[in-house]
């Protein structure tokens, strides 16, 4: 039974930090942007804006939720949930830290399960699009849908190289044979930099926000929602972005190692570098077109992928 | 392509810009300000509120009731009426702005040929009453000074 109920308090509190950190991604967020058009950003409410995420929070709890009359109202409900579910579920094998102590479960093809639980978040999307009954919403889903899975093969090839290397797909595994090596972003950087660019498009980041195009699709799935439905989506996205900030953390920036500072810091200020890349790239790039977006999935990123994993292969075999 | 045009396009050389632009942007000093907080300083030359001036020396309107202004204005923001004196002088009876018109485009000021009507710096004309929104000589004059 004790067992039972640290994992029940890891749980609860990776879950809060995490919620927590994802409201304050929004307000660093709001801010890096803002300095770097060389405007302040929030501001008003609380000291330097610091209180503007739990005002945020307030007011999508207090607003109206509205469900159009058309929309199916049973998908409609449960597409949100199904969003944000999976991204909290691909929580679970993180390591935090060196020792494992804060890790929910140590899952040994770890990386594989977070892959695969992310990507359910699909189902969420589409179900979303097509539940509310609105062109938009659908447009918007189904380019998720086709931009996910296209990326999510990317992606997957990506961290090929990293299984091979370390010969272990647990994520604790990864980071232990880093510690005594060099981490895997020097002999990785191909993989790198295609899990970098296949991440930004797996969470519909700028500049692959092509399902929520502001411009084009109003808000693309999530148009019809509204209140705490849509904070789940947001929520989701913002969890997702932890998620493959923490495998890059793990697989190629070598874990929780690190000089001086605690292990746990040192993860965090790998997870929070990467987060601010997912920022700058937001305040540098427009958004792609949508024939770009698959050229450069299929014909660019998949390529390299797999010519990273024939060399890493090849090094592996013969020296 | 050439040699170091393939370069560039292999190291993602744009994108690279692009990312030490905004970079570099960070750390610069924010130039906005806090609007209500923080007055907002116009510059002399800012096309604001109109004044009408008198003339320093013997202190009576400037305005001699030519109506250019009124003629220019792409709104119709102005009216002036005029009559004329015992003496056979033009006597400006009235002249309105109505400022919720104006566009501030500053061609009143400008065709004014003895330089009565200008734009001063007020840029922000604040009222309760739509009413009065709408400026009339007396006003204006207030607004305006002697030189």
């Amino acid at each position: 039974m004790p067992a039972l109920l640290l994992l029940a308090i890891k749980v609860i509190l990776t879950v809060t930090v995490v919620l927590l950190t994802v409201a304050y991604c929004v307000y660093a967020e709001r801010k890096v942007i803002g300095h770097m058009q060389q405007r302040p950003g929030p501001q008003f409410v609380g000291w330097r804006g610091l209180l503007q995420s739990p005002a945020d929070v307030l007011k999508l709890i207090i607003k109206e939720d509205i469900v159009p009359t058309k929309a199916d109202k049973f998908i409609h409900f449960i597409a949100p949930v199904l969003c944000l579910v999976p991204a909290v579920l691909a929580l679970a094998p993180i390591p935090f830290n060196k020792s494992g102590s804060l890790l929910i479960a140590d899952i040994n093809i770890g990386v594989l399960y977070i892959l695969a639980v992310s990507e359910l978040g699909i189902f969420g999307i589409i179900l979303a699009g097509w539940g509310s009954n609105s062109k938009y919403s659908l447009m918007g889903a189904m380019r998720s849908a086709a931009q996910m899975v296209s990326y999510e093969v990317a992606l997957g090839l990506s961290l090929v190289g990293v299984f091979m290397m370390s010969g272990s797909m647990s994520m604790v595994e990864i980071s232990k044979a880093q510690s005594g090596s060099v981490w895997y972003i020097l002999p990785q950087f191909l993989g790198f930099f295609v899990y970098c660019v296949a991440a930004v498009a797996e969470t519909n980041r700028t500049p692959f926000d092509l399902p929520e195009a502001e411009t084009e699709l109003v808000a693309g799935f999530h148009v019809e929602y509204s209140g705490m439905k849509f904070a789940f989506f947001f929520l989701a996205e913002y969890t997702n972005m932890i998620v493959v900030s923490s495998i890059a953390a793990t697989c190629f920036l070598g874990g929780a190692s690190g000089w001086l500072l605690p292990p746990l810091v040192w993860y965090l200020i790998k997870v929070y570098a990467f987060l601010f890349i997912f920022f700058w790239l937001r305040a540098t790039f427009p958004r792609y077109r949508y024939d770009q977006l698959m050229e450069i999935g299929w014909k660019f990123l998949i390529p390299l992928a797999l010519a990273n994993v024939v060399i890493t292969a090849l090094i592996k075999a013969y020296i | 392509m050439g040699i170091k045009e393939f370069i560039g396009w292999v190291t993602l050389k744009d994108l690279r810009q692009g990312l030490g632009v905004t970079l570099k942007h960070l750390r610069r000093p924010v130039v906005t300000y806090p609007y209500p907080k923080q007055e907002f300083l116009a510059e002399e030359r800012w096309r604001g509120l109109h004044t009408l001036w008198k003339d320093e020396n013997t202190g009576l309107e400037r305005c001699i009731g030519c109506c250019l202004c009124e003629k220019i204005c792409p709104n119709w923001a102005i009216t002036i009426t005029t009559s004329h004196a015992d003496d056979g002088k033009k006597v400006v009876d009235e002249f309105i702005v109505n400022a919720g018109r104006c566009l501030y485009c500053g061609f009143c000021a400008e065709v004014c040929p003895v330089r009565a009507i200008r734009q001063s710096t007020d840029y922000a004309r604040k009222v309760h009453k739509r009413g009065d929104i709408i400026l009339n000589k007396k006003e204006l004059l207030e607004r305006g000074g002697q030189d």
